[in-house]
């Protein structure tokens, strides 16, 4: 078991709650906010918190909308976001020798 | 699957890439579950058009008996059956929740009921016309492949969807080719419904 090589990574993502955002995000591309409290069982506050640090990246889009007469708020993975996620897991692949790394 | 995550702000504690990869892991499998492309229907679909398409050539050449409503409805009763069956083993996701869901699965329902459509009501009418569906097919499932790529982000998906529209320009170039559109519909559905499924299929279960 290697450890980290603080300089090779990308301190947006590697906060583990934001990982975890990310990770979902990158394969399922859009996650309803109360979807992604569930998924990771995290509070309100604490869920806001890392969304705002990642849209603030914008690695992330957060958008309102209703579905009915309900509100929710969408978040989405970026084109940005894709990619630093990409870079994120192939800096980790690279930190245990791994040439290559698939999440396509 | 959710999973436990401290509330604590956690760069500083200990952690290994190994562990981060096995998270990144499972959360990505969870992601790809949830977004419901499970390829399962692509297979179904793929397999029994391919076999359909076949049965018709032999229809045509005269091995089979001449027939398109006793080729076809089968093939569409055991294609939603099959469907519904596959379709009970995979959780059950809230279209509502989802955007590129709610868009995906509209571009294929709209595509299949366009489809099934012009089928039904050109054989009534007795007006059925095996280019007008062929262009309908190769453009909608072109169609539908492109807005799935587009929404999920599953990029390999697009050349499917050039695959479909390089056959409607083919056939927009060089018309009715014969008894030999079936078969190219046929491998059509092998190579641009059935081997698409399979991919996907599989990338549910990839490991980073």
């Amino acid at each position: 078991m290697g450890g980290y090589d603080y300089r090779a990574i990308d301190d947006f993502i590697h906060s583990r709650v934001r990982l975890t955002i990310m990770s979902f995000l990158a394969a399922a591309r859009s996650a309803e906010f109360t979807e992604l409290k569930t998924q990771l069982k995290v509070s309100d506050g604490n869920l806001s918190t890392h969304l705002k640090k990642l849209e603030e990246a914008k690695y992330i889009t957060v958008s309102k909308q209703f579905s009915g007469k309900k509100p929710q708020t969408l978040v989405a993975i970026s084109e940005k976001g894709d990619t630093a996620f990409q870079a994120y897991v192939e800096g980790l692949g690279a930190m245990i020798g791994l040439n290559k790394n698939k999440t396509d | 699957m959710p999973v436990n995550i401290p509330e604590t702000e956690d760069i500083d504690t200990a952690r290994t890439p190994e562990a981060d990869l096995a998270l990144i892991r499972s959360m990505m499998h969870v992601g790809r579950q949830r977004m419901g492309v499970d390829g399962a229907h692509l297979v179904i679909w793929g397999f029994v058009l391919s076999c359909a398409f076949l049965a018709q050539y032999f229809s045509i050449v005269g091995v089979l008996p001449p027939t398109i409503v006793g080729i076809w409805i089968p093939t569409y009763v055991i294609g939603f059956i099959a469907s519904f069956i596959v379709g009970k083993r995979y959780p059950r996701i809230t279209v509502e929740n989802n955007l590129a869901l709610r868009v995906y699965s509209t571009a294929w329902n709209v595509s299949g009921a366009s489809i099934g459509l012009y089928f039904i009501t050109s054989i009534l009418s007795e007006q059925f016309d095996h280019m007008t569906i062929t262009f309908l097919t190769t453009a909608l499932f072109g169609s539908a492949f492109m807005l799935t790529s587009l929404v999920t982000g599953l990029q390999k998906l697009r050349y499917v969807a050039f695959g479909w529209w390089a056959l409607l320009i083919f056939f927009g170039i060089f018309g009715d080719i014969g008894p030999e559109i079936t078969l190219v519909l046929s491998a059509a559905s092998f190579t641009l419904l059935l081997i698409p499924g399979f991919f996907l299929k599989r990338m549910l279960s990839d490991e980073v």
